[in-house]
């Protein structure tokens, strides 16, 4: 587990997270590839939360910070978008094998859909800083033109890396491609690609991110036109996706005869106590009989037939007389009044 | 037919809960077990005396794009539409003057709660709470509050929870609001008596519930959480449009409508806006029956009149 501290934390539309964290000490630094992941945990309140895996932002070049993005759709990441600069985080990773191969990849193109650019910003960056001599397009599916994340310095990369250039497909709004840059509407579709590929699908490889459907359907449209299924690699972004495939992790490292010893413990205390409860229920038992000579009375058969249920189904009882309730002993019936709240 | 009732202590006040039905007391008990784990959920999520509440770490943002829940989402959605249909006369924006005013703690239980201070804060117009798809927007020296629409609205989630629990008949009360639906122990239509503002243990008017179609009643006013602070008298009404404690002639309001949240927010606004605003209301259909009490006694204004 990884230290790390929040250096920056901003959203970059209406529900997209970037949170930037900086190692505590320089054994922190995180070594991994563009396009891996890294699992997230904090401290509320003085406990650990569970473990989040998001894609790594940041290229790998600046390992003196992390960058992650994350939607903002539930309590964990409503949570982590409420860290403030000098709240500290913990980081294990890196993870996942969605990364460009240098020597087997040599033309690339990166299929997103929503989110799903996350990974490919750091492979993007890492392919600037480097001026990394494979072509890489990028095919990018948003909602609208506007919210579109990184719009701005994916410009910038187009720009400044002359093997990489970027397409744009807004499904809804309008879009509005400034000097320089491609914007389309509508989604990916096999004609756009045909013309991009020249036809020849097979001489690419095909990196898919986003959301199950665009996956699938990204995955259907290339490998049907003669693309190499080895030649597919994807990272579905899903609540099956290996963002959960780690469980929240210990804070401390604990012996495992300490485990051994609780355990022990438990059971023994367990069966210690019903051992007691028996010999108390045939004491009781012993002592009713007598009192009870035509009917067997079974132990605590007197306490359950009193719990919970009504004492009294009156069926004259009025709003002024106690009515059953469900805690014992029966309450006044309380009439309904309006006051000041 | 059964009648079961259990009280309960949250909101920082007492909330009772009441249904009729065929079903055993098993069952009424795992109903009131869903109604107050509910009632707890919402507590947690919305209260502003607890530094653990989105409400408290929104607040803490003001200021800044912040993301929030659906739930919250949906809160301040119902809370914008709300104040720009009184004009104003609710306004979720009034916790700094609430606490300049003396209203710090959680009522009646101060030493359960924190007092997170707001008085430096500022009242701001409603224009000012931005909302957007999963996330929203409050002014840096501002603070919300939702102690205005709060018990109504999970007044109103409460009756939806009891929808299919074959249920005949049901009031709740949070704290002396209430909604109800359906019929009594004896089949008759539930008839909630309206306190007397100068007389708590008297009530002033019966209301008749209608058994078809739910039925809600709040009161508000002057009489409830006031004290005195640096030797000046204080009350919990706040008037949105001046930030000090309404001044008002009319003791209680009490409005009768058909949802939770529509009771709540109106009879705050009638207790500050007064006659005239209630009677708008009123033709509008948005209040069904409305009763004011005043030193002068109490009077009670329906359509028409």
């Amino acid at each position: 587990m990884k230290q790390y501290t929040v250096t920056q934390s901003q959203l970059i539309n209406p529900d997209t997270l970037l949170l930037t964290v900086r190692p505590k000490h320089a054994k922190d630094q995180l070594l991994f590839y563009p396009g891996q992941y890294a699992a997230i945990g904090f401290k509320r309140f003085g406990r650990p939360s569970p473990m989040r895996c998001f894609s790594i932002v940041s290229s790998p070049n600046k390992a003196q910070e992390l960058q992650f993005t994350a939607r903002i759709q539930g309590n964990f990441t409503c949570s982590l978008a409420e860290l403030e600069p000098g709240d500290d985080v913990f980081v294990r990773g890196p993870f996942g094998n969605f990364v460009i191969d240098e020597q087997y990849d040599r033309n690339v193109i990166l299929m997103a859909g929503g989110i799903g650019i996350t990974p490919y910003m750091s492979m993007i960056r890492f392919a600037t800083e480097t001026q990394l001599p494979i072509p890489i397009t990028l095919l990018y599916s948003y909602h609208r033109q506007e919210e579109i994340p990184f719009f701005e310095e994916l410009r910038y990369h187009e720009q400044h890396n002359p093997n990489f250039r970027a397409l744009f497909f807004v499904t809804k709004g309008t879009a509005a491609a400034p000097k320089g840059s491609k914007v389309l509407q509508g989604r990916i579709d096999e004609a756009r690609l045909r013309q991009l590929t020249g036809g020849h699908f097979g001489r690419f490889t095909y990196f898919l991110c986003g959301p199950k459907g665009f996956v699938e359907s990204m995955r259907r449209m290339v490998t049907t036109n003669g693309a190499d299924p080895s030649r597919v690699v994807s990272e579905e972004f899903t609540p099956t996706s290996p963002a959960n495939a780690i469980a929240a992790a210990p804070q401390h490292t604990i012996p495992r005869w300490t485990y051994a010893l609780t355990g022990a413990s438990l059971v023994l205390a367990a069966g210690f106590f019903m051992a007691l409860d028996v010999d108390r229920a045939l004491e009781r038992a012993a002592l009713a009989a007598p009192a009870s000579s035509t009917t067997q009375q079974t132990p605590g058969s007197s306490t359950a037939g009193t719990s919970q249920t009504p004492t009294s189904t009156d069926s004259t009882a009025s709003n002024s007389t106690p009515v059953p309730t469900d805690t014992q002993p029966p309450m006044m019936y309380q009439q309904p009044m309006t006051s000041v709240s | 037919m059964n009648c079961y009732q259990r009280e309960h202590k949250a909101l920082g006040s007492t909330v009772l809960l009441t249904i009729v039905t065929t079903e055993n007391a098993a069952h009424a008990a795992s109903i009131f077990d869903l109604l107050i784990e509910r009632i707890a959920a919402f507590e947690h999520q919305f209260s502003r005396f607890r530094e653990d509440s989105e409400l408290t770490a929104f607040n803490r943002r003001a200021g800044k794009r912040t993301a929030v829940t659906p739930a919250m989402h949906q809160l301040l959605t119902a809370a914008k539409t709300y104040a720009e249909r009184t004009h104003g006369l609710y306004n979720p924006f009034i916790l700094p003057a609430l606490q300049r005013a003396g209203y710090r703690s959680s009522w009646p239980s101060p030493q359960d709660t924190t007092t997170i201070d707001y008085t430096e804060r500022h009242v701001v117009r409603i224009d000012a709470l931005q909302i957007g798809d999963s996330w929203a927007r409050i002014p840096a020296d501002s603070a919300l509050d939702f102690g205005g629409i709060g018990k109504g609205y999970l007044l109103d989630e409460l009756a939806d929870m009891l929808a299919d629990k074959n249920i005949a008949g049901y009031w709740l009360s949070l704290g002396g609001d209430i909604v109800c639906a359906g019929q009594d122990m004896d089949g008759q239509p539930w008839k909630i008596g309206v306190q007397d503002a100068s007389d708590p243990g008297r009530t002033v008017h019966t209301i008749v519930a209608a058994s078809n179609t739910r039925t809600a009643i709040a009161t508000s006013g002057v009489t409830k959480r006031k004290g005195e602070q640096w030797g000046r008298p204080w009350h919990h009404l706040i008037d949105p449009r001046t930030g000090k404690p309404a001044d008002t002639a009319i003791l209680t309001a009490t409005v009768v409508c058909a949802s939770g949240t529509d009771a709540d927010i109106y009879a705050k606004a009638v207790a500050i806006g007064g006659e005239v605003p209630a009677k708008k209301w009123i033709q509008a259909g948005q209040i069904r029956l409305c009763i004011l009490q005043t030193v002068d006694g109490a009077r009670t204004i329906e359509g028409g009149s």
